[in-house]
């Protein structure tokens, strides 16, 4: 019997044990995780984030206009009349170059950037002694079929360049301080990690809504969401990404020019053999001397008269002083 | 006074009282309508809609900390929920009760009898519960992969030691727990590779079968219904709600079940029932032995809510506290105390360690799977509209779980509990209807945030609803946009004039604008045989040509054949036409011109930037079979990703 | 076959039926509390609630800042303008649009404790003193009981009424009940304390000669006094002398001149519907008194004052009201 009554007295008390502890722990976690309000309305989600400033000191206002046809040859000439690859990219930087991927062309409608570009470009960004060099773009169409079949992919991993594709997580808000478009809006910003160095390389082409799309406009391939809500106010948002990006280097493929139905072009006969290659640290003078090639002017265009109040650059690119070169 | 009566007075009483808080469950202040009733306090005591929620979203949201009163009575008491105060467990015992009442002891001893399929609804609670884990797997893969691996590995390891006999003991079991555990971490390593945003996600379908949302839901939206709401105000029309003949289907197939098997939902089905069981293992009270001149008479198995072998060794797990054996034995064997029961005792269900490693993985897997039809993603269904304050898909259905009270608190009826077609996730959670009920979303109406008990629609004020004060920049929360069907607007194909969706819009300045037109009506034109300027101006066809009245309405013009100036139509007879005093004097009063009859159109375009999808303009658009204004769920303030204009434009 | 109950039996299924009515009134005590915000939906009226205000008028008071304690908002707060006044006060509308009314700011409070108690606060910004006044003497009702809240205040059974600077208020309770009337009572002196300290006299209420005057009938007409829409911004009062009932009026003009036009010209008004003239009195000199069927006028200009008799069922009773003001306009020196 008193056996029997100890059992009990035994069991009992444990058994007070686990009952006290899981009151405990379930009036701890009550008391902790308790949240009164409920959930709030706007969504606070992630941080937001910001591009830094990718310019190298010193290489502002400068220019270069190279006439020729081959783009591997016009582009080395261009770099070295602006100091040298070198002078902007530096032992061991992490280098992101932005083409322009954004449809599933072939390179020659010239709707993007120019594979044979891509290569030279990545080969002497090695060249220079950069430790890694990545390419990548926010395509319109399927992001595989544009990186492969614009012959992007292979040129770059030619070249030893990686390919960075625009998964959805790499994606996080950011909002231009001033601007009215670029509020919390998705930016592709995971392959800028540990990147110091930003070069922009785009084709000349006419565009239907903005009248064209160069090396400012290129900078829409870093936006995510609904993007093509901001078609509505085209020339606000070129100016804002051209607010927002500051890119070490813009070089300016004017090679083969998309003189109508661009951007998606698709037709040989859109295209005339312009056979320029611009390159510079003013994106704004960049396209103004673009928009030469398409027999169009800065008055054609306004976002660059925008962009230049925004203090951007400037339009006026005869100011630079461009140095004009050819390929013999 | 003995204990059974006092447990049939708590049931009866928390049964009404659950029945009058679905009832008052109507925005309003008289005493039948909801004031300061405490509607949700059945719901924010079931403890498994605190746990989901908390393992969804790591909060315990307001009211649901009731719960932790629920689970502390639990531990200490044991399933005194379920004898006591549930009330669906009071309906099925009544039913049984009333089945039962005239039969012989044999045959309710065998209805009684434990069943093994009563372990089933174990497997349901951890299946359902795991389907809500995938947030907190997320929570420890962001933690890094190194502190992901060492907690699978230290879990691993506690389940290890805690069921050790099983695992050590057969080699079968070692190889499956082995090969499991591997699964598991290569699981762990791919889901932390990819982010864990595609493998791991957190959905609550606990509402499914939990008794106490499910029997909100059966009131709310099939038995007042049909019993046709006698004190809701204003009721001007039936309330209807779509697929609701399911939710009564299932209602009263349960409680006819009962008929056959007492208590057959909560013994074989219930998961708040398996809850209630796992937190009384070590309960301080239980029903047992407290003598032992048992006669092994069965009679106290006779009336066993529970099927719990109160005779043998009693599966505390299964008992209820209805104290009914208690009250049954003959020779006082049968107490309710602190010791354990003398004729021994099962304090834990036979759930198989394969059987609960397998469901849990399932549990996990199956929202990811779910979720590959995109409906979360791009592919999601335009026609699932949320009530205004509803948080964002992925996080509403971390919420949500089906009770119905916000269907039933919308004043115009236009709540709805889903169908499949939203996808699975959304069965029964709330999306709205606009040609139900008696008018779209009302502008000053924020009643189903305040009666969510799980804050799935947000609780918003007036000031957020409206986008005023605070809320000025951030706008109106807008549920949707409405988008005109030219080919079904009557203006726009038809050439009858209307204007109702402009003129019932309720926002200021309105989303809906009109523009003015003037088309020629069908047979336009007709030949003059004489004007008339009097008192009167008429003008006289050649031919009888015109319905009489037809055009007398304000909205017909007459234009003579080569001039621009337009007259209106005050009156006509079959042949004769009066118009507007202003044309006096303006018109040629020549025989044998020609005029042209005009309708004056006011062509309604939404004005984007205005419309919050409220769907008034829906509910009163006179084409009412497919309407030719539609609310879908584009520019839903809840989703950035849905929104169609520019901010600030 | 019942078995005994047991005394520990009893006693704890005396202490769970305590608990399940404790439980029970708990319930009732907490249906009583509750924010009635979340209802206002069915007392909304149809129509426009904040309109974007315009540049020019628009006028930010805060009326919940002034809730007494005990009640609460029961409605968003809403604003009219020119435009949509007649949205609110329907035909209403046009007295004060006539009046130089700016906008209205309303809303409802409601009694926290007791429910179905609530009143509603209208406080019209008129743009002067006199224009509120106009429109406050233009509607006074006949039970009114003055209230010394302020120069021009009153209330009836189930409302409070009161014009201080540009700012004419309303408060109309649903029901006539004692502690509302404390409530609006209490309401309007917060509001009397904050609004425009400036002065509400009119000037013109100092010439009314006190004999006779029946005080709830002063009324500022704004325009078209008589019918005559030249005559604008009259003081009127209605006087019983010996039994008869007649108006006086007065109204201060820019200048003599401007004066002295318009009593020619309101001459004119009358004689142009029939009214004949008689000859003048040496009570008054100046004055035109004149018969129109079987009432009198009289017309006087004293610098730049208008005043006279009108609608006057006696002439003697006429004249001796115009005598008895201009006695008192020679007593304040005017």
């Amino acid at each position: 019997m008193e056996k029997k009554e100890t059992l009990h007295r035994r069991d009992f008390l444990v058994r007070s044990l686990k009952v006290g502890a899981a009151v405990g722990v379930t009036g701890f976690l009550g008391w902790r995780f308790h949240d009164p309000e409920g959930p709030p309305g706007a969504q606070q989600e992630e941080d937001e984030v910001s591009l830094p400033d990718f310019s190298v000191p010193g290489m502002d206002r400068r220019l270069a206009v190279v006439r020729g046809e081959d783009r591997a040859a016009t582009l080395e000439l261009a770099l070295h009349a602006l100091g040298g690859m070198s002078a902007f990219v530096k032992e061991g930087d992490r280098v992101l170059v932005k083409v322009n991927a954004a449809f599933a062309s072939p390179p020659i409608l010239s709707a993007t950037t120019h594979p044979a570009l891509v290569e030279r470009l990545v080969q002497l960004c090695f060249k220079a002694g950069a430790g890694e060099v990545i390419v990548t773009d926010n395509p319109i169409n399927d992001p595989q079929s544009c990186f492969v079949l614009s012959g992007i992919e292979e040129a770059a991993r030619r070249a030893g360049g990686r390919v960075i594709y625009p998964r959805s997580d790499l994606f996080q808000p950011t909002t231009l301080p001033g601007g009215r478009l670029i509020r919390s809006w998705p930016l592709l910003y995971g392959p800028f990690h540990g990147v110091n160095k930003l070069i922009g390389v785009a084709p000349v082409k006419d565009h239907h809504r903005s009248g064209a799309s160069m090396i400012m406009k290129n900078w829409y391939g870093l936006l995510g969401g609904r993007r093509n809500v901001f078609h509505q106010d085209v020339h606000t948002i070129i100016t804002e990404l051209a607010m927002m990006v500051k890119p070490t280097l813009a070089i300016l493929d004017g090679t083969t020019t998309m003189m109508t139905n661009g951007p998606t072009g698709g037709s040989l006969a859109d295209l005339k053999a312009t056979h320029t290659l611009i390159a510079g640290t003013d994106q704004v003078s960049v396209d103004a001397f673009g928009a030469t090639l398409l027999d169009k002017t800065v008055l054609d265009l306004p976002f660059i008269h925008m962009a230049e109040s925004a203090g951007v650059g400037t339009s006026r690119y005869e100011t630079l002083n461009p140095t004009h070169l050819q390929v013999s | 006074m003995a204990i059974v009566t006092v447990r049939r007075i708590s049931q009866v009483f928390f049964f009404l009282l659950f029945v009058w808080f679905s009832f008052v469950s109507t925005a309003g202040e008289e005493w039948w309508e909801l004031r300061g009733w405490p509607a949700n306090w059945f719901l924010q005591l079931d403890p498994l809609v605190a746990l989901v929620t908390f393992l969804a979203t790591f909060t315990f949201y307001a009211g649901l900390l009731w719960a932790l009163l629920t689970i502390l009575l639990t531990l200490v008491l044991g399933r005194f929920f379920c004898g006591w105060v549930c009330p669906f467990g009071t309906l099925q015992h009544f039913m049984g009760y009333w089945s039962g009442r005239f039969e012989t002891l044999g045959h309710l001893q065998q209805k009684n009898r434990y069943h093994p399929y009563q372990v089933i609804k174990y497997y349901l609670l951890v299946f359902l519960l795991s389907m809500a884990l995938g947030v907190a797997l997320q929570k420890i893969i962001q933690a890094g992969l190194w502190t992901a691996l060492l907690l699978y590995g230290g879990i691993a390891l506690c389940l290890l030691l805690l069921f050790r006999e099983t695992w050590l003991g057969e080699k079968k079991s070692k190889a499956i727990a082995s090969v499991f555990f591997l699964a598991g971490a290569s699981g762990l390593l791919a889901a932390f590779l990819q982010g864990g945003h595609r493998i791991l996600a957190s959905s609550v379908q606990t509402g499914l079968l939990d008794p106490i949302p499910l029997m909100h839901r059966s009131l709310n939206l099939f038995l007042f219904p049909v019993l046709g709401e006698p004190f809701r105000r204003g009721v001007v029309e039936p309330r209807l709600y779509e697929g609701a003949w399911v939710i009564g289907l299932i209602f009263v197939a349960v409680l006819l079940l009962c008929l056959k098997i007492p208590r057959f939902y909560c013994r074989f089905i219930c998961p708040l029932g398996a809850l209630m069981g796992i937190l009384g293992k070590w309960a301080l009270y239980r029903v047992g032995k407290t003598r032992v001149n048992c006669r092994d008479c069965s009679v106290c198995e006779a009336h066993c809510e529970g099927a719990c072998e109160p005779m043998g060794a009693i599966r505390q797990h299964e008992c209820v506290l209805c104290m009914n054996c208690l009250d049954d034995c003959h020779h006082g064997v049968m107490g309710y105390g602190t010791s354990r029961s003398l004729g021994g005792e099962r304090d834990a269900p036979d759930i198989s360690r394969r059987g609960l490693v397998l469901t849990v993985a399932a549990g996990v897997v199956s929202i990811p799977s779910m979720r590959l039809s995109g409906l979360l993603a791009s592919n999601r269904d335009p026609h699932l509209v949320r009530p205004p304050g509803a948080l964002r898909e992925e996080e509403f259905l971390q919420r949500c779980i089906k009770c119905g009270q916000c269907m039933r608190i919308c004043p115009t009826n236009i709540i709805h509990p889903g169908d499949f077609s939203h996808g699975v996730e959304s069965l029964w959670t709330p999306v709205l209807n606009f040609r139900v009920g008696t008018s779209g979303c009302q502008l000053n109406c924020v009643a189903c945030g305040h009666i969510c008990p799980t804050a799935a629609i947000r609780p918003i004020s007036l000031e957020e609803k409206l986008g005023e004060g605070r809320f000025a920049d951030v706008g109106p929360v807008r549920m949707g946009m409405a988008f005109v069907d030219l080919g079904r607007c009557l203006p726009w194909t038809m050439d009858l004039p209307c204007i109702v969706c402009q003129e019932n819009c309720p926002v200021s300045p309105k989303a809906i604008v009109v523009h003015e037109v003037f088309r020629p009506i069908r047979d336009p034109v007709h030949r003059v045989h004489s004007v008339m300027e009097n008192d009167f101006i008429v003008v006289t066809l050649e031919r009888l040509a015109l319905q009489p009245a037809r055009l007398a309405t304000g909205d017909y013009y007459v234009r003579w054949v080569g001039e621009e100036a337009r007259w209106r139509i005050q009156r006509n007879t079959e042949r004769e036409i009066e118009l507007v005093p202003q044309a006096r004097g303006h018109i040629s009063t020549q025989e044998g011109n020609e005029i042209e009859i005009l309708v004056r159109l006011h062509l309604p375009q939404v004005d984007p930037h205005r419309c919050i999808g409220c769907g008034v303009c829906e509910h009163e658009c006179p084409v009412t079979g497919k309407r030719a204004i539609r609310v879908t769920a584009e520019n839903e303030s809840r989703e950035k990703r849905h929104s169609m204009i520019l901010h600030g434009s | 076959m019942r078995r005994r109950r047991g005394r520990k039996e009893t006693l704890v299924s005396a202490l769970i039926l305590v608990i399940l009515v404790v439980i029970g009134g708990s319930v009732y005590w907490k249906q009583g509390r509750y924010d009635s915000r979340i209802f206002t939906f069915s007392a909304q009226p149809e129509g426009d609630v904040l309109m974007e205000a315009s540049a020019l008028h628009s006028h930010e008071t805060e009326l919940a800042s002034f809730v007494p304690a005990g009640m609460m908002p029961f409605s968003p707060p809403e604003q009219f303008h020119s435009e949509n006044l007649s949205d609110k006060i329907n035909g209403k509308a046009e007295f004060y649009l006539s009046a130089g009314f700016q906008d209205l700011v309303s809303q409802r409070f409601a009694s926290e404790s007791l429910p179905g108690q609530w009143m509603e606060v209208f406080l019209y910004h008129m743009g002067d003193h006199r224009n509120a006044f106009a429109v406050y003497s233009g509607q006074k009702r006949s039970t009114a009981q003055d209230l010394d809240l302020a120069p021009f205040a009153y209330r009836t059974d189930n409302a409070l009424f009161f014009a201080k600077g540009p700012h004419y208020v309303e408060i109309v309770a649903s029901v006539a009940d004692p502690v509302m009337q404390d409530m609006m009572l209490a309401f309007a002196q917060n509001m009397i304390g904050e609004l425009v300290r400036e002065g509400s006299s009119l000037q013109e209420l100092d010439l009314l000669p006190a004999k006779g005057l029946l005080t709830e009938s002063v009324y500022l007409i704004s325009s078209d006094a008589f019918g005559f829409d030249a005559l604008d911004n009259v003081l009127t009062a209605r006087y019983r002398i010996r039994g008869k009932t007649l108006t006086a009026y007065l109204s201060m003009r820019d200048s003599s001149e401007e004066a002295r036009s318009l009593a020619v010209s309101f001459e004119e008004f009358l004689n142009f519907f029939g009214a004949q003239a008689l000859p003048q009195r040496p009570e008054i000199p100046h004055a035109a008194v004149l018969q129109v069927f079987e009432t009198y006028e009289v017309i006087v200009q004293e610098g730049p004052v208008l005043y006279g008799v009108h609608d006057a069922p006696g002439l003697e009773e006429a004249l001796e009201l115009a005598e008895r003001m201009h006695r008192r306009l020679a007593d304040l020196e005017w």
